[in-house]
């Protein structure tokens, strides 16, 4: 074992679990916002 | 003129127990498609290509023959199709044209699981390092944990060619197996209350197409910023995506979801299995990438349950998530939300999971596309 590249894979992982949540965090509020300008109209429907 | 058995039978020959165990291999992969009916699409032609590739001097890899290279028809499909990455980046277009997004809008927070759950990528990364396996092989079979076939091949192929066949074998073989693998682990991690938990969504809510048109650029605009080496996975997903919610390209959409997926599939099973010759996966390397396969599954399948145990001592009672929906924040779409909704309906006959468990898998299919694309990201800066 290479504490080495344990210390890196350790390195990658903090970062990329807090990327992840980021990236899902700003996806959530791109849906909440496109679905409060573009909300479903009935007339949709009818089209 | 005498001839040797050598070269009267050169395949019997040269056969030895490891091509042997090889072939074993394939027919165990063509028995659970065909009779346990798992993932059969990927599993049949995987097994039936380990069964052509394990014959001594077989003609589709490519040989040496009096001196003259003759080039092998696997070889040729393994080097224009997965070598360039072109089947998995197809396949994803396909994916695409098949996924309806509108399910998260019914309850966008859902999505957070798409990040909690690929928790077991990174726990076995680390893991992988202590076996010795260098940074880059790590990442490779940490991505096993998504549940994503054409993520890891894509992760693999570019950080660990040799580890390819065993990494794409143990992604499809645990993909088919989520109705065996998740239910232990969340009985495990829940109690008979919470996994009777039910969970307020509004299944009548409708997503304008402007909405549903939108969410697939923004999404591709988004991940191009913060995260460029993710464009080509969630690039394709999303392009996928447009083609069927646009309303205006329905032939192409079918043809993506149907002939596109169907031609590609064919052809990604039988080009990986090229890989899976005995002198490559009958090795103590297989077997250790198989287990912790598993473990990278297992966590996964842990870090949605235990996300959604944490959100719930903060929500009003009411607004309780069912923690089971949690572990649905893996890639494996919707086998995932399937199962979930079977063990909701056991626990309690009245209790349908299925639209927030589809909404969750959608989910962890963005996840795990940008947690491909963030370790080719940081993998090679961290050399």
């Amino acid at each position: 074992m290479d504490i080495d590249v344990l210390n890196k894979a350790l390195q990658i992982s903090g970062i990329g679990i807090v990327t992840v949540f980021l990236f899902m965090i700003v996806f959530f509020f791109v849906i909440v916002g496109i679905d409060k300008i573009f909300p479903y109209k009935e007339e949709e429907k009818k089209k | 003129m005498e001839f040797t058995f050598q070269e009267i039978m050169p395949a019997i020959a040269g056969m030895t127990w490891k091509h042997l165990v090889m072939i074993a291999v394939g027919c165990i992969l063509i028995y659970l498609a065909i009779k346990k009916q798992y993932e059969p699409t990927l599993l049949l032609p995987m097994g039936f290509g380990a069964i052509l590739v394990n014959f001594p001097f077989s003609a589709v890899l490519t040989q040496v023959q009096g001196g003259e290279t003759v080039v092998g028809a696997l070889d040729v499909l393994f080097n224009a199709g997965i070598a360039t990455e072109l089947f998995p980046l197809l396949i994803f277009i396909a994916i695409g044209a098949m996924i309806d997004f509108s399910p998260l809008f019914q309850r966008p927070s859902l999505l957070l699981f798409g990040a909690a759950a690929q928790f077991g990528i990174f726990i076995t990364m680390v893991l992988a390092t202590f076996f010795g396996f260098s940074l880059k092989e790590a990442a490779s079979i940490g991505i096993i944990g998504a549940a994503d076939g054409p993520t890891s091949i894509i992760v693999a192929n570019q950080f660990a060619k040799d580890l390819l066949p065993a990494i794409s074998v143990a992604a499809y073989s645990y993909m088919a197996l989520v109705p065996i693998i998740q239910p232990p682990v969340i009985r495990l991690l829940t109690t008979k209350s919470e996994r009777k938990i039910r969970m307020k969504t509004d299944a009548n809510k409708k997503v304008s197409r402007t909405t549903l048109v939108l969410f697939p650029i923004i999404i591709t605009v988004m991940a191009g910023l913060i995260a460029p080496s993710s464009l080509a996975l969630i690039g394709f997903l999303m392009f996928g995506n447009l083609i069927r919610e646009c309303g205006v390209l329905n032939s192409l959409s079918q043809t993506a979801q149907k002939e596109l997926g169907n031609l590609v599939t064919i052809l990604l099973g039988i080009t990986i299995a090229s890989t899976m010759t005995a002198e490559r996966f009958v090795q103590l390397d297989t077997l250790m990438i198989l287990g912790l396969g598993i473990f990278a599954f297992v966590f996964d399948t842990a870090g949605g349950v235990l996300f959604a145990k944490l959100m719930n001592k903060f929500l009003k009672p009411g607004n309780k998530i069912n923690p089971m929906v949690g572990a649905c924040g893996i890639s494996a779409f919707p086998m995932s939300a399937r199962v979930i909704h079977g063990m909701g309906l056991k626990e309690d006959p009245t209790n349908y999971l299925l639209m927030p468990a589809i909404s969750t898998n959608v989910g962890g299919q963005i996840g795990s596309v940008i947690v491909g694309g963030l370790l080719l990201m940081l993998v090679p800066l961290f050399g």
